[in-house]
């Protein structure tokens, strides 16, 4: 069952948004999403790159009023 | 930090001078400084600061320190640490020079009844702490 | 009013001096009962395992007696919290005791796990654990050369020890005399080397001149013991005749177990440090789903928010602080220098150049910590 989780890494320096996501990753089954949110520019490049590797699914991906807004499914 | 108006002092350059001689002196301290010193010393603060903090938050003993600041009481004081150095009470009363009137003095504060209580008082405490030497009270 | 506190750690043991240094008076008159529960009559300095690793601490240095740093009026029991019943404002503990209260503070920590790493809990080396840093000073004394890996897992306490362990065995090595015979390959599971851009940026020059090998995006995934190999997520692998790692952690199993929070980390908001849906609950310390260091200084820094919090609410009714994500690290380098991150949630940390006065504070920071542990410092 998929459902839509919420991670709000704002302004948190240690351990940052991509280490958050991937803690976040082994907890979740198959098919769950999740919202990372992230006001450090460096996710938008890191994140995607990692999903990539690992081979999840990149949602979206997508600023709003300084914020990054990222979405991403867990696919194994 | 001087304005750009201020014209530079006389003094400053040796007040400079004097901080780097003292950056000099403490960087070669730290360079014998090992870890090993350098636990002993904290360890020793930071058991001394607990200490401190325990000691200054007893209220009890705060108010003892205070009772035990008077003359009277600092006399009883020297009298019990002359007592467990001979192992007899009298002794110690007895060969105290008391700091006012002679003798006199000393029987005046030996009548006082509060007097009379902590000699006896630490009397006790001294028979207490000298179980095999014979108590001449 | 009753204060109960869960869990005898750093962060247990900070709040609960804190609250008890400050309502002193109300303790001794009755008007407010402290209690703490904890699994364990010792109190542990964490930190003290990684210089146990390298041989630098005894495992005597780095443990007291529980009871020798509280408070006198903390009622305390070695007996542990089984189940939480929130909604009635009470514990139940292993020995079957019934603890109410009208707030509680939940510090219970977090722990190492290996099971989400097949093959890792037999290969490798930790400094994380006491049996683990107790083992990793006798392989690193026995060690003779060959393939050292540092991996890293997700998430961890102590967001510094990767670099401080590469540091530390850089420098093991080399006064071994070894150091030309040992290949030295970090591993960390982002894009850099450390997830603070500022460590990353600083760390790499001397990973270079210390010549270490580094590898970014590698998250374990499984090890083969018989081979020697740790494979990562992202498809790569590393060969090792040593491997030390920094285990992947989890909050305790009885957060979990009684559905306070997935994999044990609690919900809490990142400044009142209140438990999500329960205001008469604080969370403190590694427990906490906050996306935060999972640090001492983190707990202790909390700690006064939360201390300060209870005895305001005691008195007056409400709060009166809020946290603003203050973390306070040391960063152990090589040749007995040291330097520092200090940040919270709106100031990043900048990482001065290293030196030996740091380090001479951070090894007196090792004895003064059972003062910050009695709330002194």
């Amino acid at each position: 069952m998929s459902e839509m989780k919420v991670v709000d890494a704002r302004n948190t320096f240690c351990p940052g948004p991509l280490m958050e996501l991937i803690s976040f990753m082994k907890r979740a089954e198959v098919g769950d999403e999740m919202e990372l949110l992230s006001t450090d520019d460096g996710s938008a490049n890191d994140v995607p790159q990692w999903i990539a590797k690992v081979g999840h699914e990149l949602v979206s991906n997508e600023k709003i009023d300084d914020v990054w807004h990222i979405v991403v499914k867990k696919l194994k | 930090m001087t304005s750009p108006e201020t014209p530079v002092s006389e003094g400053q350059p040796q007040d400079l001078a004097k901080l780097i001689e003292l950056a000099a002196a403490i960087s070669a301290a730290q360079d014998a400084m090992t870890d090993d010193i350098v636990t002993r010393l904290a360890s020793a603060m930071g058991e001394g600061m607990i200490l401190m903090d325990r000691l200054t938050r007893n209220q009890g003993l705060m108010s003892l320190l205070q009772a035990l600041n008077q003359p009277a009481a600092q006399d009883s004081l020297e009298c019990l640490a002359d007592a467990l150095r001979s192992g007899s009470m009298m002794d110690a009363v007895n060969a105290k020079n008391p700091k006012t009137g002679g003798y006199g003095g000393l029987l005046r504060m030996a009548k006082d009844p509060d007097v009379q209580d902590a000699i006896y008082l630490l009397a006790r405490l001294v028979k207490g702490m000298n179980p095999e030497g014979t108590s001449k009270n | 009013m009753k204060i109960l506190f869960v869990g005898g750690g750093m962060g247990g043991t900070i709040v609960a001096n804190n609250v008890a240094r400050r309502l002193a008076r109300e303790v001794r008159d009755g008007k407010v009962e402290i209690t703490m529960l904890s699994a364990t009559d010792q109190h542990w300095y964490q930190p003290g395992l990684l210089y146990v690793a390298f041989g630098k601490m005894a495992m005597n240095d780095i443990v007291r007696d529980q009871a020798s740093l509280l408070e006198p009026g903390i009622r305390f029991f070695v007996d542990p919290v089984e189940e939480f019943e929130l909604a009635q404002n009470k514990v139940r503990t292993k020995g079957g005791v019934v603890h109410d209260y009208d707030m509680l503070v939940i510090a219970t920590g977090c722990e190492a796990v290996y099971d989400e790493v097949p093959g890792l809990a037999e290969a490798s080396e930790t400094p994380y654990t006491r049996d683990g840093a107790t083992r990793m000073f006798k392989r690193l004394r026995d060690f003779e050369g060959g393939k050292v890996a540092v991996v890293v897992g997700v998430p961890h306490k102590c967001p510094i020890a990767p670099i401080e362990i590469t540091f530390m065995l850089h420098e093991f090595f080399e006064k071994r005399g070894i150091r030309d015979k040992v290949e030295l390959k970090y591993t960390y599971p982002i894009a850099r080397i450390h997830n603070i851009e500022n460590i990353a940026t600083w760390a790499v020059p001397e990973f270079e001149r210390m010549e270490v090998d580094y590898e970014t995006f590698f998250n374990m995934k499984e090890v083969d013991v018989e081979n020697r190999i740790v494979h990562s997520e992202e498809g790569t692998e590393k060969e090792f005749d040593l491997l030390v790692a920094v285990p992947p952690h989890r909050g305790m199993k009885v957060i979990e177990e009684n559905n306070l929070g997935e994999g044990g980390w609690i919900p809490t908001d990142r400044y009142s440090l209140q438990m999500e849906g329960h205001d008469n609950v604080y969370v403190v310390g590694d427990t906490s789903n906050l996306p935060i260091s999972k640090t001492g200084s983190t707990a202790h820094f909390q700690s006064e928010v939360v201390g300060e919090n209870i005895a305001s609410i005691f008195r007056t009714g409400s709060a009166t602080r809020e946290y603003d994500g203050k973390v306070y690290c040391f960063i152990e380098a090589d040749q007995d220098r040291a330097t520092n991150a200090c940040f919270n949630y709106i100031d990043p940390p900048e990482i001065k150049a290293p030196t030996k006065s740091m380090h001479m504070l951070k090894m007196s920071y090792n004895q003064w910590y059972w003062s910050s542990a009695r709330g002194l410092l």
